[in-house]
This record gives C-alpha cells, structure tokens and sequence, in this order.
C-alpha cells in the first residue's frame, strides 16, 4: 500500500470514530476512562477466545468454530461491562464532574460500545495496514485492488455496530427485552460468519448486508435511546 | 492452506501467523521476490562507479524490451513513468546504457538485465585499457604509455564498453535464473501490455534495494568513515583487500635473526626467478564472474609450471647455482589498478616482504634475477613474449621457449613471438616497471581475443571447458604420448602445452641443462583444477590439498573478485593450499602428530590417506599502499585508491504499483468521509436535544 | 503554574529570570518568556510592575528574532553549501547523510 492508500483507509475507518470521540468523549476524564476500560475488556475477550483456539487443536483450521466462540466471548464480556458499569454508578455520580454520564444512562451505554468498537476495529485493520507497508498494491497473485478500501469500510461497520449493539444491550438488559438481547448477539454472528465470505472475494456480498445490518441497527438503537421519528423529522428541519 | 483474510476476524488470523505462521499473510500476496545479483558501487581517488538505488528502494514499472524500438518507445513516450526495462545482454551496450541514465530516476529507476545471451556476441564492462590510470604512465600524464584508449581495436580490450566505470543513477540488478525471468515476464504480459491505458491502471512493477551508503570518491568516504563525530561508529567503506598467495619451489633457507628492534636485512645471495600471475578478476554484479579466460588461464598455467618443476628439478644444491630458486606469486587485486603488485613492489622497497613471521629475510630488488608475468592467454596459438627494451635475457628466454615449443619431441607446434615495445600488456609487471623501466621484466600474453573480459559470461563456455572426471592420479607428470583421452584442441591440452613450454624453459634457464624427459605437465591436473575453479569447490583437488577429512567446499565455484577485509577470500584460500600441496615435498619419516608446526603441513593427498609435506607456500597482504600512507593525496594516482561502498541489502521484488488515479480516489474518499463525520458528529452532538427527545430534562445541555 | 494568580511582584520575579537565562545562548527560554507573559504584558489592565514586564517581554521576543534569523541564515546557507566546503562541513556535521556528497 502507498501513503495515500495508507491515510485513505486510515480516515474511512477510524475518521468517523476519530469524530466522535473528540466531540462526544474527549472533553469528559470519566468517559475516556471507561472508554479504555472496555477497551480493556474487549482484548480480555480475545485473550480468552485466542486461548480457546489455542488449546483446541483440532478445529484451528476451522475459522467458523473460533468466530462463533469469540463473538460469545465478547457478548460475555459486553455483560461483565454493563454489570460493572451498573454497579459503580453512585461512586461515579459521586467523581464525576459532568453528570449526565450518570443521569443518561444510554451514554454509559454509547461510551463502552465506542471503547469496544474502537479496539476491534484496531485490531481488525492496524495488521493489514502494517502488512501492506511497502509501494505494492494487492494484485499479483489474485485479489481486487479495492480489498483494502473494503477492509477499512469492514472496520468502519464493526466500530459503529459495537456502538449500537451496546446501546441496545445494555438498555435491553435494563428492561429485561430479551428480544433485542437475542438481536444483538444474532446479529454479530451473523454479521462476523458474513465475513468468511471473504475468502471467496465476494466483497459486495459482504459489505452490503453488512451495512443493511449496521443501519437496521443503527436505527434501532436509536430508538432505545429515545428517538422517534418525529424527533428525527424535527432535527432535519431545524427545529 | 489458505486463511481467509477479513477485517472481523484478522484479529485470529493475527494469532495464528504470531503463533505457528500457517496462514498465508497478506504481504505474501501482493509481493514475490526475484533472486539475482546486484551491481554496486566503488570509488576510487577522484570517482565513484556503479549503482545504488533509492535509500527505501527503487520502483519501476516492468517493460520488457526485446528490440531497440521498446528501448526508444520507454526514452521518448513513457506512458506511465519511471520505467525497469528488463534488457537482455545483446541491447545492454554503451549506448542504450548512457541513454537510460541520461532519461534520470524520474523516467527510468531500475535497469533489469535478464539472461537471455543468445543474440550476444561480445559483453564486456571493461575499460578498453583496462587499469588506463595506473601502470606505466605517459610522463607528465594520468594516462598509461601501454594502451591507446583512443585507439580501440589495437588496444587490449577492443570489446570493452567502459560501464564498470560509470556511475549509473539507477540500480542494475542481473537476473541469470530463468524461473526468475519467467516470473517477471509473465507479470508483464499479464498487467502492462497494452500501453495506451498504462497511466490509469495497476502495472505490474519491480523494486530494488541496493542502497550504497559511500559517495563522491575514496578520500569523502575513507574521511567519514574514520571521522572522530561519527557517532554511529558506521561505516562508509572499505579498501579493497584481499591476499597473495606465494610460494617457492625450495624451501627457502635464509633465517633472520628474531630481534624485533634489529634492522631487516636482505641475504644478497639469494636470487630469485618471479613467476607471476593474477589472481583476481572482476565483473559488475556482486558474486558473479568467473573470469575464466581473463585470468583463470594464467592461474592455470602458473600452477602447473610450478608443479612441473616441483617435480623435474634436482635439489637445490646441485645446481649451477646452489642460491637460485623460484618464487611464485598469485596477485590479487590486479583488476582494480595493481593492488596486490603494488603493494608487493612496496614491501619489497620497504624489506617488508615476506613479514618477519615468516622468520626468512626480507627479499629486495636485488635478490630478483628476473620476472615472467604470465598474463591473459586467450589463444594459446597467439601468445607473445612483452618486453620494454630488447635485452640479452629476454632473447634467451625467448630462444629457450621457443625451442621447446617447437621442438618435434614434443609436438606442441607453438611459436612464441617477441614484442619489443611500449605496448605492454595491463599485467602485474607494469608495478615493476613503473618503479623502474628497466627492471627485468618478462610479459608472457596472448593476443586480447576475450569478448567477454571481465564479464558474468566470462565462464565455462567461453573458455569451451568440459570435465572430464577421469578420478586418476593428477599429481605426476604424464608421458608427452599419452594425452589421457583428452582431444588436442581440448582446454586441458591447450593448459598442459603452455605450461610445459614455459616450465622447460625455466628448467633450462635453473639448470642451464636441456630439458630432456619425455615427461610434461598433467592434463589430469588442468582439469582437476579448471573444474575446481569454475564449477565446484567440492572437488578432488581442493580435497586433496586440505587437510584429511576437512570439511569440503560447496558445491560452487570459488569467489575471485578479491572484496574487502573480513570477504570470503576464497579463491585465495583454495590457491593457498593448492600451490603449498603441489609445490610442497613429502616427509615421509614425519609422522601425523609431529606434523604441526609450520613449515610442516599436512595434507590429505590424492587418495585422502594424509601426507606430511614441507611447504613453503604463504601469504602477504594485498592492502593498496595507499591506506597505509599517512595523509596519502587521493587523486595522486601513485597507488590504487579503490574502495567498495558498505550496503546493509540487495534484495528485488515485483508486485502491482496502483495507479495514480486509484491512490487519490481511495485518499480522497477518507478526506470527504472523515470531513463529512466531523461535520455529521458536530451537528448531532449539538442538536441531541432535539433528537432524543424523550430524555430527562437535566440531561440536556 | 497558574501564572494568573501570583503576586505581582513575583510575576516580574519570573519574567525577569526567564529573561536573564536567555542570555546562556537560550533562546527558547526566550520564546517561552514572550508567550506566557505576553497576556500579563499588553492585556491585562495596568499595574505597577507591568512596564517592566513588558519590557522584557519586548527584549526577549527581539532576542528571539534575532536568533530565529541568525539559525534560518545559518542552515540556509550551510545546507546549500555543504557539499561544496567538503572536509570543513563534514567536521562540523554530527550526521554525514548516507549515499550523496
């Protein structure tokens, strides 16, 4: 990959996160920690999973039996987060100088997503960015020259469909919905098994649905943090 | 196998190639790397030579040049520029050459020659004098009294093009294998045909890495590399610098007395007969060149001339002369303005030769009766005696040498002719003579016949060498009848005539006797040692003159380019232990255990059973004068100045260079998708109110 | 520290040693002196230290100047001459660049 391919990925995956954090987590010291935390939590989850893989020797091959145990293993970790979250909310209404991280709880929510988010996708395309240094593009032996457009478009879905799968988790487990628990876990296989599809190079089978997924999600979590459509048609029309 | 390569899940794939590297990584997608050799870049007094690439490497875009017109189409209308022509050798001429470098890096960045010879009818880099700047000078002149440089076809090397001695702004990579060619011209014709679309489309492109860290010239580099600030404590470049070998045909026995703080002195009585000849060659890519006919001849003939009177002459003090002996020295550096003889010139005006280790006195001039250079013999029907000024000594040798060479005992049918004059082959002698014209100096050298002199084709076919593995006795002299199954005209034949003439003809001149055997030098020997050198160090020769059971030498002709300090020194090496096998005499009293203290070696012999043998072969530096002067003027041109710059890789790889076009789309799409969220966030932070509306009423703000 | 709410006195305290080591071929001290009591000099409303402190303020941004002129000259002038000077540069070079003249 040359420079310019280098920061054309870089700013498709990480400039819309990059936006969010300056303006919605940047200016709180409570939201950055908790922010780190997840992400904390997330390479937590791929410790386990690695080691899942690792001793089960016989399915090492079989790429679809360890994403499925990961994406169980973040899930479980996604409700270790918000059982924490839960529970240190007085000590953090306490510390906190901003209070709305307490008094909204989709912020809680939307703050670890992010953390999540911004950690997978890291991981997802800092290995390819730095395995493609060097004046080549992909090509020689097969491959499109759009696969690293498409990795960063990749990344960039997971860091958003983390985000919202938090929201949506979290405020579900509030309310005891256990459909949009099922959701989102169905989803995030469904979405990561999508990803196999890869290897064939089937890259708008992919990424299409992918972005059926995160808009469908985006949406609903939009919802559950308490949008409507009259509230949407209210902020197109500036009023 | 095969791993899938995604974004959700390269955090596994991570693993696995972190852990066990089963997986296929990306790199090894876009990236397959080609072997060859690289050029590289030396410097001498006032010059640097060669090529280097970029510091991070050098891309072009692969173009297959098959006729003189792709070259122009590449010069005049580039399409997609900078360009790698891959040129076979035929086109890789001086011209073509200078027009690439004069295009620049923006046009051309790599020049690729790929082996492809059979439209090749001369290739060689060498100056047409080569050594122009040093031997015998012109008086008040840089350039040498013995060549005309502008007078090619009667200089003596009519083929020469001169490019070792240009400095190229591109990196040159040599590519022999051809899987490697076939790797690089299917990529072409799979992605750069059709050129009209060349500049808004993926090509398929090659980089080289061959950063020379040393510029300018000798004395820039030397200076920086010695240079009290330089904190990294790198390296700019070395001198190169290699070994003689040397070696007499009697133990030497001449003690000196071993107080460190006396005076050296020389045993006047002591006088010697100089056999000489180059042990070196050079070519323009880094670990190939064999220079089997520019200098492996001489190497040949010389060995054999001193195996042959190893094994003819009578002792030592039965002769006319009980002080006379022979010495033998292999020059190394030769090619790079008379290193390894100038250096010994040196020694000899400073009695540093042989060094007190030796524990012999030092040898001068005056100890020196007379000099036989033997030079390049490219046509051993076409071979002359050189000399400056005609003499009473050259005539008799000449008289001596041709007597034998056309003698009808023999049958050789040879005839040396003599050449009186200025002319002088670029040999080792010209060190001698530059110190002083009338020097004895004898300059046995065919008429220049090497198309490919100092050249990667310089190898086995060029000198038409063919192995015949007979596995029988190559240390004894054969029967002149008896040609061991070789044909007349074969190469081993050619090396056993030459030589025998030439070792007759100093037998008569050491013991002022006719030589009248019938035994004459080994063919056997001559093949033994031509396949050594050109094909294989595995081989029974260099086994023979190791010790028993030593590990053997790889399966690859040894190195002669003579390097730098800490280089393999290879050949060297193998000529080190060859000319002390063959010129050394057996002890038979002289069991295994009492065989370790030099002059006593051993050897592990013909049959590998081990021999002891009193040698009298050694080394002496071939460090040019010039770096061991203090505050020597570089561009003086007294001494060689030639160094060889430091690099930390050669390395060459082809992948796709995406388009220009395809760079800026994908770098605009993250500037608009990165400007666009910066915007979107913005406007929805600060209008969250409005959209989630339901929310408590402390929350908005 | 919150420059702000010190005295008054130790303010010009401050800015006079800021100003004072300078002078030990410091010019970033300088250029430090000028940004963090250009505010304390020209902005805040008058008080008896401030024409002192504004004129150091105006002395270390002229030695600051001066200094950014003098080092400009000097690496204009010694980049494009390096090669020329040879020994003479390479002695006064702590990295000799690696491949060029």
């Amino acid at each position: 990959m040359t420079l310019p391919e280098f920061f054309g990925c870089t700013f498709i995956a990480f400039g819309p996160p990059f936006a969010l954090f300056i303006f919605t987590i940047g200016h709180d010291p409570v939201r950055i920690i908790i922010l780190i935390a997840a992400a904390f939590f997330w390479l937590l989850s791929l410790l386990l999973s690695s080691l899942l893989w690792f001793a089960v020797i016989p399915l090492r091959d079989v790429l679809a039996f360890g994403v499925i145990f990961s994406v169980i293993f973040q899930e479980c970790f996604r409700y270790i987060i918000y059982r924490i979250l839960r529970s240190t909310e007085q000590g953090l209404h306490a510390v906190a100088e901003d209070t709305r991280v307490t008094d909204n709880k989709h912020i809680l929510a939307y703050v670890s997503g992010l953390g999540f988010g911004i950690i997978s996708g890291m991981f997802a395309l800092v290995n390819v960015l730095a395995d493609m240094s060097g004046p080549g593009t992909m090509g020689l032996k097969g491959g499109s020259e759009f696969f690293f457009i498409t990795s960063a478009a990749q990344a960039l879905s997971i860091i958003l469909l983390h985000t919202f799968w938090s929201v949506i988790f979290f405020n579900a487990f509030d309310t005891n919905n256990y459909l949009h628990i099922g959701y989102v876990v169905g989803s995030h296989l469904f979405v990561s098994l999508l990803t196999l599809l890869n290897a064939e190079a089937l890259y708008i089978a992919t990424l299409l649905p992918n972005y059926i997924v995160t808009v469908l999600t985006g949406v609903l979590a939009f919802k559950v943090a308490g949008g409507t459509s009259r509230s949407f048609r209210k902020f197109i029309t500036c009023q | 196998m095969e791993k899938p390569i995604n974004s959700a899940t390269i955090w596994l794939i991570l693993l696995n190639c972190a852990l066990f590297v089963q997986g296929e990584r990306t790199k090894d997608k876009m990236y397959q790397p080609i072997l060859g050799a690289s050029c590289f870049r030396r410097l001498n007094g006032t010059h640097q030579t060669g090529c280097s690439s970029a510091f991070s490497g050098s891309v072009g875009v692969l173009h297959l040049v098959n006729t003189k017109a792709d070259l122009d189409f590449l010069l005049d209308t580039p399409p997609a520029p900078p360009y790698a022509p891959m040129i076979p050798p035929h086109l890789f001429t001086r011209d073509n050459l200078l027009r690439l470098k004069q295009a620049g890096p923006a046009n051309i960045s790599v020049v690729l020659l790929i082996n492809k010879p059979e439209q090749m009818t001369t290739f060689s880099h060498e100056l047409n004098c080569p050594n122009q700047y040093s031997g015998l000078l012109r008086p008040n002149s840089i350039e040498t009294v013995t060549c005309d440089a502008r007078n090619p076809t009667n200089s003596w090397n009519p083929w020469g093009t001169g490019l070792l001695h240009e400095d190229f702004p591109f990196p040159i990579y040599y590519i022999a294998d051809q899987e490697e060619i076939e790797k690089l011209e299917t990529c072409f014709k799979d992605f750069n045909l059709n050129y009209t679309t060349h500049a808004v489309r993926r090509l398929c492109a090659v980089e080289v890495k061959s950063f020379m860290s040393a510029a300018v010239n000798t004395e820039v580099c030397m200076r920086r590399t010695n240079f009290i600030n330089n904190l990294s404590g790198s390296k700019y470049c070395d001198p190169l610098e290699g070994r003689n070998v040397f070696a007499t045909v009697y133990p030497r026995n001449s003690p000196e007395n071993l107080d460190v703080k006396k005076k050296r002195n020389a045993n006047p009585n002591e006088k010697f007969i100089l056999v000489t000849c180059r042990l070196d060659t050079a070519s323009m890519f880094d670990g190939v060149g064999l220079g089997a006919m520019d200098s492996l001849m001489g190497l040949a003939i010389l060995t054999q001339v001193a195996h042959f009177l190893r094994q003819t002459l009578p002792p030592q003090d039965s002769l006319p002369n009980p002080y006379r002996n022979v010495l033998f020295v292999t020059f190394n550096g030769e090619s790079y303005d008379y290193i390894g003889s100038q250096r010994f010139v040196y020694d000899l005006e400073n009695k540093a030769f042989p060094t007190r280790s030796t524990q012999t006195t030092p040898i001068t001039f005056d100890n020196i009766e007379f000099m036989l250079d033997i030079g390049t013999i490219d046509d051993i029907a076409n071979v002359k005696l050189h000399t400056l000024k005609s003499t009473v000594l050259a005539n008799k040798l000449l008289q001596q040498i041709n007597s034998y060479a056309k003698s009808p005992q023999f049958g050789f049918g040879l005839n040396i002719q003599s050449d009186v004059s200025h002319h002088l082959p670029p040999t080792s002698a010209q060190s001698f003579l530059r110190r002083d014209e009338s020097f004895p100096a004898l300059i046995l050298n065919g008429v220049p016949a090497n198309k490919f002199y100092h050249s990667i084709y310089d190898d086995v076919d060029n000198v038409a060498f063919r192995y015949a593995n007979t596995s029988q006795d190559f240390t004894t002299l054969v029967d002149v009848s008896d040609a061991k199954g070789f044909q007349a005209d074969s190469l081993q034949m050619k090396v056993r005539n030459i030589s025998s003439i030439v070792a007759m003809a100093l037998y008569e001149s050491l013991t002022s006797k006719t030589y009248t055997g019938s035994k004459v030098a080994s063919p056997l020997l001559a093949d033994e040692f031509l396949y050594c050198f050109l094909q294989s160090s595995d081989c029974p020769l260099f086994k023979a003159s190791s010790y028993p059971d030593s590990p053997s030498g790889l399966p690859l002709p040894p190195m002669r380019y003579i390097s730098v300090l800490g280089g393999s020194q290879e050949s060297s090496g193998w000529t080190y232990r060859v000319l002390g096998y063959l010129l050394s005499q057996p002890q038979v009293n002289v069991t295994k255990e009492n065989c370790t203290i030099l002059p006593l070696q051993y050897f592990a012999g013909f049959n590998g059973s081990g021999e002891c043998r009193l040698s009298t072969q050694n080394y002496s530096s071939a460090l040019s004068p010039a770096f061991l002067i203090d505050n020597y003027d570089w561009s003086s041109g007294n001494y060689s100045t030639w160094t060889e710059s430091t690099w930390t890789q050669f390395s060459a790889r082809i992948f796709l260079r995406p388009s220009n076009v395809h760079q800026v789309t994908t770098l605009t799409i993250g500037i608009v998708v990165l400007i666009v969220s910066i915007c979107l966030v913005y406007i929805i932070n600060s209008r969250s109110e409005v959209l989630f509306e339901d929310l408590p009423a402390s929350n908005a703000a | 520290m919150d420059i702000s709410k010190a005295p008054n006195p130790r303010k010009l305290e401050l800015c006079r040693t800021y100003f004072r080591t300078g002078f030990a071929f410091l010019p970033f001290i300088w250029a430090i002196n000028v940004c963090w009591f250009f505010e304390e000099a020209f902005r805040k409303p008058a008080y008896p230290e401030q024409s002192q402190i504004k004129r150091y303020v105006i002395y270390s941004a002229l030695g600051t100047l001066l200094w950014l002129i003098a080092l400009i000259g000097w690496i204009i002038i010694f980049q494009t001459n390096r090669a020329a000077w040879g020994a003479t540069a390479d002695y006064i070079s702590f990295i000799i660049p690696m491949g060029s003249a």
